[in-house]
């Protein structure tokens, strides 16, 4: 029994570490694909061929067959493009992508069921007739998950309502059945977009990343020396209990705090090194992805990403994904014009998207640039109006780029048509609150019929981070330092009241004032003493009014739970020294709030404004 | 006794009313602790607490019920439940004993009780000459607020 039991588990080991490898291997692998198309180069095509053939070989020896047999035509192809009996054109390029992309589900079938659960024929005989043209077969059908069946699943509608709205797509062929749904109230458009999202992500999680050697090395040394420490805490603390000379113990204290904390500081830097993988993980799907949005699109665009090595947390580098590929999509579909127009306009039929990440202090910047038709600002400001988000006046007091920025906002979609990748008026803001969520920033930057460059600025990790204690009335809040650019000593005069807000002049910029006690509804008399501190964020600038400063610190990020996780203006918690909970301010969301509750005001007291004047 | 499946409930108090809740929900009993108010929450959330490191929302029960609000003081405790994989506590007056009551005594809510609305009580217990009322945890802490709230922005 307990023999058969451990044949299990190395056989078990030995499929994960297959696992584990050929995915790794699959990604390159579609990489390299894309590469070749572009121009034949003899060793990508070798390196292909070694990837492909090492799973053939594995997966037949752990008895997955399918897997190893797609491999094994995949590498006849190969073969032959390897001979040179075969050019590496497009539709090569497709049949070989779609049979990697097959077996990459087939890897992750075999991690979530055992086995494989597709069905390889129809990729085998495309295969096929590659290696022997008579042979093609018919075009099948794309199969791809429908809408429909994804919310029979979810119980979201029933069979016969689905029916129903399919009969309805009959007459207005034109319309997506999300749509139709959306318009019968069978769902809500929240419901609607989660299972677009759904649909279109098949799921991928890593569950193991590999790690440097040297740096568990490091991390296991670093531990020892804890447990020195710890040592050294048990002693201390039988010296105080015998009443041992106080100076003594004090003395010893002291140096075993130092000691710790050193200890502590590096642990906690060398487990943030551990975990941080460099974006090629997600940059490396792009090329893939242009290339597909190019031929669906009729576009042709050069592809240049730069910086892939730069490193970032493990956790952000997952949730990066979906807005990164939102972004791309954006650029590709409503950013680059089709060659023909580019031509028309006095720009090389070639566009261009460009993709850069770097490192900025404790932060990591990712552009993302295309010379496409740019952002109509005027377009923007229409669209706003009508949706009533903004009145004439505050629209008229928008910077330019300020008015940029309000592609921000949930529902607006400036595109005139639907497409099946973009322009769902989902896309933009859905990007924005995902990167705040990593507490990162999101703004963009345009020049009309010439460029868009949209920046995402993100910390290195998300777990730890700096930030500013401050003090409003009795309470103490975190600010995360990263927003924060100065602090301003108040004194008496130095707030004017502008159209009843209040502002701070600071050299010739006029910053408005975020009043926390009102922001929060605090109850209490309003004074003028204490700081300001000055937040950036994008290119918004703001002032937060605060009674004390206590100073920086470093701070553990702690959900609030499933229970307050919507609260307003709170992104979450931290555990100081003493025990005590201290709450994050959510910088962008406290002064949304703010702004709400000013108009809220506003409307319902007119009469006490003119009171107020006099 | 006859069949009856015997329930063991942790009984406290609120002003001079009895109440109790399943041993099996209750995960510890603390003392009363310093609590993070949370701005912007449900009037009834009265902040958070560190448990351990586990930061917990903390309801008051007394607000939550619409009894009169009283400040706390020695007796005064914290009950941590978990209920559906989601830790919280409850501030009550005080926490009494564990007792160990036959099901079958329970009898459904009568309309009115202490001015609670019935929906709160999944049932009444007769010990003796006392009543114990007991409380159905999952609609106290759900907050029909929030779906109030969540409706509106949809419509």
């Amino acid at each position: 029994m307990d023999d058969q039991a451990l044949q299990r588990d190395e056989m078990q080991e030995i499929i994960d570490e297959f696992i584990v490898e050929s995915s790794e291997l699959m990604d390159n692998v579609i990489q390299d694909i894309v590469v070749i198309e572009q121009s034949h180069d003899e060793e990508v095509v070798n390196s292909i061929f070694r990837a492909v053939h090492t799973i053939k070989g594995t997966s037949s020896f752990l008895g997955f067959n399918t897997l190893s047999q797609l491999a094994h035509k995949g590498e006849d192809v190969l073969g032959q493009i390897r001979k040179g009996e075969m050019s590496t054109s497009q539709e090569v390029a497709d049949i070989l992508l779609e049979s990697f992309d097959l077996m990459k589900l087939m890897i992750e079938d075999i991690r979530e069921h055992g086995s494989e659960q597709q069905d390889a024929s129809v990729v085998i005989g495309k295969l096929m007739g590659l290696l022997d043209p008579s042979q093609k077969p018919a075009p099948q059908p794309e199969e791809k998950k429908k809408i429909g069946e994804i919310l029979i699943e979810e119980n979201i509608i029933t069979k016969s309502e689905l029916d129903e709205v399919l009969k309805k797509q009959e007459t207005e062929k034109d319309k997506k059945v999300g749509e139709i749904i959306l318009e019968e109230k069978y769902i809500t458009e929240t419901q609607l977009n989660k299972i677009l999202v759904k649909q279109k992500t098949p799921k991928m999680e890593e569950q193991s990343i590999r790690i440097d050697v040297k740096k568990l090395d490091d991390l296991m040394n670093l531990v020892g020396e804890l447990v020195l420490g710890k040592n050294r805490l048990i002693l201390v603390n039988s010296m105080a209990r015998k009443g041992d000379d106080s100076e003594n113990v004090f003395d010893n204290l002291a140096d075993i705090t130092n000691y710790i904390e050193v200890i502590t500081n590096e642990l906690q830097l060398s487990v943030m090194r551990a975990r941080l993988v460099p974006v090629s993980k997600v940059f490396n799907k792009i090329p893939r992805m242009v290339r597909d949005l190019c031929s669906e699109f009729k576009k042709d665009i050069e592809l240049k990403v730069e910086g892939e090595e730069t490193e970032l947390d493990r956790s952000l580098i997952e949730a990066l994904h979906d807005p990164l590929i939102h972004i791309i999509r954006n650029s590709v579909d409503h950013g680059v014009e089709l060659p023909a127009d580019r031509t028309a306009k006095g720009k090389p039929p070639k566009g261009l998207l460009s993709i850069r990440a770097y490192n900025e202090g404790n932060h990591v910047i990712i552009e993302i640039y295309d010379d496409g038709k740019g952002i109509n600002i005027q377009a923007v400001k229409d669209k706003v109006k009508e949706k009533g988000l903004m009145t004439e006046a505050e629209l008229a007091s928008l910077s330019q780029k300020e008015a940029m920025n309000l592609v921000f906002i949930p529902g607006l979609s400036t595109a005139q048509k639907l497409s099946s990748v973009s322009g769902r008026g989902v896309g933009m803001d859905v990007v924005k609150t995902n990167i705040e969520k990593m507490n990162g920033q999101a703004y963009i930057d345009s020049e009309e019929g010439k460029w868009t460059k949209l920046t995402i600025k993100l910390p290195l990790t998300l777990a730890i981070m700096r930030a500013l204690i401050v003090k409003v009335r009795e309470e103490l809040f975190a600010i995360p330092l990263n927003t924060v650019t100065e602090l301003v000593k108040l004194r008496e005069g130095l707030i004017k009241t502008v159209d009843k807000n209040e502002v701070l002049v600071l050299r010739n910029t006029v910053i408005p004032i975020v009043d926390l006690r009102k922001a929060f509804l605090f109850k209490g008399e309003e004074d003028n003493s204490g700081y300001i501190v000055i937040c950036n964020i994008g290119d918004k600038i703001i002032g937060i009014k605060v009674h004390s400063v206590i100073g920086q610190e470093e701070v553990v990020i702690k959900p609030l739970g499933e229970f307050l996780k919507d609260i307003k203006g709170i992104s979450g918690a931290t555990i100081r020294g003493d025990g005590k909970v201290i709450l994050i301010l959510d910088i962008p969301s406290v002064i949304i709030n703010y702004a709400n509750n000013k108009k809220l005001h506003l409307q319902a007291q007119p009469q006490m404004q003119a009171g107020a004047m006099n | 006794m006859n069949d009856g499946a015997i329930l063991q409930l942790v009984t406290f108090k609120l002003g001079t009313e009895e109440f109790g809740v399943d041993i099996l929900k209750v995960q510890e009993i603390n003392k009363m602790m310093n609590i993070t108010k949370i701005p912007n929450a449900p009037a009834f959330i009265e902040g958070v607490i560190n448990l351990r490191g586990k930061i917990i929302p903390i309801v008051d029960l007394r607000k939550r019920l619409g009894f009169k609000e009283q400040p706390y003081d020695k007796s005064t405790r914290i009950i941590v439940v978990e209920l559906e994989g989601l830790v919280l506590g409850f501030i009550v007056d005080s926490v009494s004993e564990v007792l160990r009551i036959p099901e079958n005594t329970i009898e459904p809510p009568p309309s009115m009780v202490a001015g609670i609305e019935s929906e709160y009580i999944e049932g009444v217990g007769k010990l003796d000459d006392r009543l114990l009322i007991l409380l159905e945890l999952k609609k106290v802490f759900s907050s029909p607020e929030r779906k109030d709230i969540e409706s509106i922005e949809l419509n």
